[in-house]
């Protein structure tokens, strides 16, 4: 930069700074007048002056600092002991190391030495020395670094004097000779050879890792720090330290029971050597560390079930202690790319790693010896003895931990996972073999339909034999844990990962866990449409299940456009001559039902053309035969037509019954029906033990968290309420209303939870509390006019409750709009003769009356026929 | 090891323009601040106060005694002190940038705690390139940085030891500060 403009610029900055802030800009503007560079310049300098620093970093303590950690230089050529010390190899948390030479000898023997660092009790440390090191002394092993004296210096540091060895550690050394998986097998092998003649000579190593094991330039690994772990750690007063520097230091290699300050043993060896040898194989940690604070790390020791080597090489890692890991980085100095590395890690290698690996020192390989055994059969391409971690185990172990009944549950489950796994990865390495891979994945639907039957909770296997009394959490989390091992299991093979994702948000749905279920099978469309296209018959089922879960979850608007679109898919699969019937009856039928629900017209049309496609069905799928009665058994139900409900909904009871496999929980849903139409029909005796037989089943099969047990709650608090027993109808409304709280998130959300408010609403209005009733009645209305279309009748039969309440507080005038405007709404929906039609008329006649208005009372009783009188309508699910 | 009289010389050398000197100071300067940095840390956890430029005065009195020599001995001193702390700091962090690159590690990992991090060693790496290119611009800034951010030095001992005023070095201060701190972040992007 020239001189002058440099020059210029200070001292424009330099007067600029002196300025008051808020005179800086005109300061500039008069001084920079045109020259906008010179302006940009001064500006910038400015901003970078405010940012501040440097004052408050003040490097010459931070070096200072520094030069305190390595202490070494100003050692050179002092002695420790009988050595002179050359100069330093390196630095660690226990102290720093230094290359020495003893002085008293003719010939220059060169070693090292670690010097341990100040404020540490050094009597014990070398009392405990002079007690091993006959033992350590004897460790003659090519593989291993001889300790070969120690002491303390003159100002009182205990060090130990060993071989010195030039090499570099085992993880550089690998990978700077970019050694393929073989080499590195073979160079562990040796590592192994060295422990194992240790642990014959009862030492533990205790700190095995990657930096205490030097690779010589003959590429012969050494094991330095035999024993010194052990040294340092005897000390009460060290134990701490040494506590704190492992947790600070070295707890990527630390066992579960080093961090938990159990017992040591040579077990302990074997998981760190397992450590040891998954870095190796794969480049990366067993545990992430990055982001974790160290007691989350420990956890993840004690408690995380590390990924498989192939499939941890497929992670992309930022540690802090080495640059970023990718899939090429960490397999350029191995197999060469990705897919080379995983295919020759997976199974046996998998398998191998984290054996020794394990959580429980008693499950791990039982010795080093076998450890490396396993790794020389793998070698010469025997059978290895190391086996997946069954998720049988781990299953069983989570049952034990969790105490709960659900042990076989929870075991079919996660076997099944493990087997659709398995199945369809063998159908993969088929790949090239079309026919054989289409039979695989042939069996792997046929196990996916089972496992999602198993815990769709429509199967008696998970009835019996231990009814539960909420919806599950044990199971909740093991499915949740089959989510997570599918994803991180099943990463590479999308279109197995997706079926998975479907087959777990299918059990979710079953469980009343919409969010949780919308979240998984979201994810599974998405991949589904990445796989096939956005238009293909193979996305249906899961974009179907998302529907039914939007519906639920009260987003109709989505759920439609999904519906319409899988009809649309089918029709057209349909024309090309690809009719799938039972998926076809599924699409017809839930959009059919949907429909219904919000009281379209044209749901009739669905659902029966569903029911032509479902009873072309056979065996089990007969179920959906029953389901599709049912729904029409609904339409005819809100249609009034109360004998075509019954017999509809009697229908869907036989088919049921007649199912080979027993207890289906739908079936509670037509006994739910049923029973509201024999209350329809007046017919309470009937009606009762099919509303109780409908209510027990969902208690048993879906437990008390789940909205369609609450469902059931409010079809009884209804039948007792028309059979005139007050107290129990009201209590089974309460007790809908909080099943419909602990089922749902946002319970406000769900059109199906006005239901239990309404009934309770009406009930308190009977029994004499009507203030009390309309903040219930008043948020029935609510949630109705916020969910449904404008001009459902079921707003309208909400407002005449809410009319009626009004009426009993002589609020006539609000009472009157309020069933005017029903009235009006639901003779358009159900004609002058409709049951609620009439009902309403009758609140409209009971309002005139006690407001003294005759006319007006005649008028409506005329509309009355004598066969009315009913209560009004409530919604069935 | 030298005598005062052979440190003062050096002194003089180097602020004569004599690198050489420079050469044959440095060893004796580090072991000064390795023996510093012990006395640091002991006093550090009484006293936390402690001003660093009584530290290097304390080194620079063992090292030259207490002898009458000249003040702007002193001075040089300090700045012999402040430029082998540069070297000693982003040697360092040069070799904490090496291991982490992975290009071979020349110093035994030991451990796996460094007494810098890799944003600092990062950091200082990146100061000492952009003060290299100040001293191109304008070198008293670049040496004014230099005794305050690695010497340690008060403003006026820096004034001292560059035989100028301090409000000078008050003004070259804050230029370079503002200016090293716009390189860096557009050096950081």
């Amino acid at each position: 930069m020239e001189t002058n403009r440099w020059r210029q610029i200070e001292d424009l900055f330099q007067s600029a700074l002196d300025c008051e802030p808020a005179r800086r800009a005109a300061f500039l503007d008069s001084s920079c007048a045109g020259d906008a560079s010179l302006r940009q310049e001064i500006e910038s300098l400015l901003a970078s002056y405010d940012k501040g620093g440097f004052t408050e970093t003040p490097a010459f303590v931070e070096g200072l600092k520094l030069l305190e950690e390595n202490d070494g230089r100003s050692l050179a050529g002092q002695k420790i002991g009988p050595y002179k010390v050359i100069r330093k190899l390196g630095q660690g948390g226990m102290g720093a190391v230094y290359l020495a030479a003893r002085a008293d000898q003719s010939f220059q023997k060169e070693v090292a030495i670690k010097l341990i660092k100040r404020g540490q009790d050094t009597d014990d440390v070398i009392r405990r020395f002079r007690g091993e090191r006959q033992i350590l002394a004897s460790l003659d092993h090519p593989n291993i670094t001889r300790l070969l004296d120690g002491g303390t210096t003159d100002d009182g540091l205990p060090y130990f004097v060993m071989e010195y060895i030039q090499g570099q550690p085992i993880d550089i050394y690998c990978d700077s000779n970019k050694l393929d998986t073989t080499e590195r097998l073979k160079l562990f092998q040796s590592v192994c050879a060295a422990v194992h003649f240790a642990h014959q000579n009862l030492v533990i190593h205790r700190d095995i890792k990657a930096g205490n094991i030097l690779v010589t330039s003959e590429g012969v690994p050494r094991l330095l720090d035999f024993g010194i772990a052990k040294l340092l750690a005897a000390n009460p007063s060290l134990a701490d330290r040494t506590v704190t520097l492992a947790r600070r230091m070295t707890p990527l290699s630390a066992s579960p029971e080093q961090v938990r300050g159990e017992n040591i043993t040579t077990a302990s060896d074997v998981y760190s050597l397992g450590v040891l040898l998954y870095k190796l194989l794969t480049g990366h940690s067993p545990y992430r560390m990055a982001g974790r604070t160290p007691d989350e790390f420990e956890r993840a020791i004690c408690e995380e079930v590390p990924d498989k080597p192939s499939s941890v090489i497929g992670r992309v890692e930022n540690s802090a202690a080495e640059s970023t890991s990718t899939p090429q980085s960490v397999s350029e100095t191995r197999e060469g790319t990705p897919d080379k590395s995983r295919r020759r890690l997976r199974g046996d290698l998998d398998n191998i790693a984290l054996m020794a690996l394990r959580k429980e020192p008693q499950r791990r390989y039982s010795s080093v010896l076998q450890f490396s055994e396993d790794i020389r059969r793998h070698l010469q391409g025997l059978p290895v003895t190391a086996r997946h971690d069954t998720p049988g185990y781990r299953a069983s172990k989570f049952v034990g931990r969790h105490k709960t009944g659900v042990a076989a549950t929870v075991l079919i489950f996660l076997s099944l996972t493990a087997g659709i796994v398995a199945t369809v990865r063998q159908a993969r390495v088929a790949r090239a073999e079309r026919d054989r891979a289409q039979v695989e994945k042939a069996k792997a639907d046929r196990i996916n339909a089972f496992l999602q039957d198993m815990l769709s909770f429509s199967s008696p296997a998970y009835a019996s034999p231990n009814p539960r009394k909420d919806p599950d959490a044990k199971v909740s989390e093991v499915v949740e844990e089959a989510a997570r091992r599918a994803e991180s299991e099943l990463a590479d093979q999308p279109e197995v990962l997706a079926e998975m994702q479907r087959t777990i948000g299918a059990v979710y749905y079953a469980q009343g866990r919409y969010d949780k279920a919308e979240q998984i099978l979201r994810a599974a469309l998405e991949k589904y449409i990445r796989l096939y296209g956005p238009d293909r018959h193979e996305n249906v089922e899961a974009s179907n299940m998302l529907a039914n879960v939007l519906l639920r979850k009260g987003n109709n608007a989505e759920a439609e456009a999904l519906f319409l679109k899988d009809i649309d898919i089918e029709r057209k699969e349909a024309q090309r001559g690809h009719l799938d019937v039972r998926t076809m009856a599924y699409v017809l039928g839930d959009y059919g039902s949907m429909l219904d629900q919000r009281g379209d017209k044209a749901t009739g049309g669905y659902l029966r053309e569903a029911l032509q496609y479902a009873s072309k069905l056979t065996g089990k799928d007969r179920a959906y035969v029953a389901m599709i009665d049912n729904d029409l058994g609904d339409v005819a139900y809100r249609s009034g037509d109360w004998n075509e409900s019954e017999r509809l909904n009697r229908a869907a009871l036989d088919e049921y019954r007649k199912l080979p496999e027993g207890t289906y929980v739908e079936m509670a849903a037509t006994l739910s029906n049923l029973g509201a139409v024999l209350i329809k029909k007046g017919n309470y005796s009937q009606a009762e033990p099919v509303v109780r037989e409908g209510l027990e089943l969902r208690r048993k099969m879906l437990g008390d968290a789940h909205p369609d047990t609450a469902m059931s709650f409010f079809r009884l608090s209804d039948l007792l309420y028309k059979e005139g027993d007050y107290p129990g109808a009201e209590g089974a409304a309460r007790e809908s209303l909080q099943v419909f709280s602990r089922a749902l998130a946002a319970p406000k959300d769900s059109v199906y939870f006005a239901n239990p408010l309404l009934e309770l609403g009406l009930i308190l209005n009977k029994t004499g509390r009507s203030r009390e009733a309309e903040a219930y009645l008043r948020e029935a209305l609510e949630i109705r006019t916020r969910l449904l279309p404008k001009g459902n009748q079921l707003i309208a039969i909400s407002e005449g409750a809410l009319g009626e309440c009004l009426t009993s507080q002589k609020r006539y005038a609000e009472a009157e709009a309020l069933l005017l405007r029903s009235y009006a709404t639901i003779k358009t929906v159900q004609g002058e003769k409709g049951p609620s039609t009439l009902e309403t008329a009758r609140r409209l006649v009971a309002l005139y009356q006690s407001w003294g208005k005759p006319d007006q009372v005649a008028r409506y009783q005329s509309a009355l026929s004598p066969a009315s009188g009913n209560p009004p309508a409530a919604r069935t699910p | 090891m030298s005598s005062p009289g052979e440190i003062t010389q050096l002194l003089a050398d180097w602020s004569e323009g004599d690198e050489a000197a420079f050469q044959r100071l440095l060893p004796l300067v580090y072991d000064e601040l390795h023996r510093l940095a012990n006395a640091y840390m002991r006093r550090e956890r009484q006293d936390h106060t402690l001003q660093t430029t009584a530290l290097i005065h304390e080194a620079y009195l063992r090292l030259l005694g207490q002898q009458n020599v000249h003040w702007q001995t002193r001075a040089h001193f300090f700045a012999v002190a402040a430029r082998a702390m540069r070297n000693i700091l982003v040697d360092h962090a040069r070799g904490r940038g090496r291991v982490k690159r992975g290009d071979g590690a020349p110093v035994l990992p030991l451990g796996d705690v460094a007494p810098m991090s890799f944003e600092r060693a990062d950091e200082l790496v990146a100061v000492n390139t952009a003060l290299e290119s100040l001293t191109a611009i304008d070198p008293r800034k670049s040496r004014v940085f230099e005794l305050r951010y690695f010497g340690g030095m008060s403003i006026d001992e820096a004034a001292e030891a560059l035989k100028v005023s301090p409000a000078t070095v008050t003004r070259d201060w804050r230029m370079a500060r503002a200016w090293l701190r716009r390189e860096l972040s557009t050096q950081v992007g």
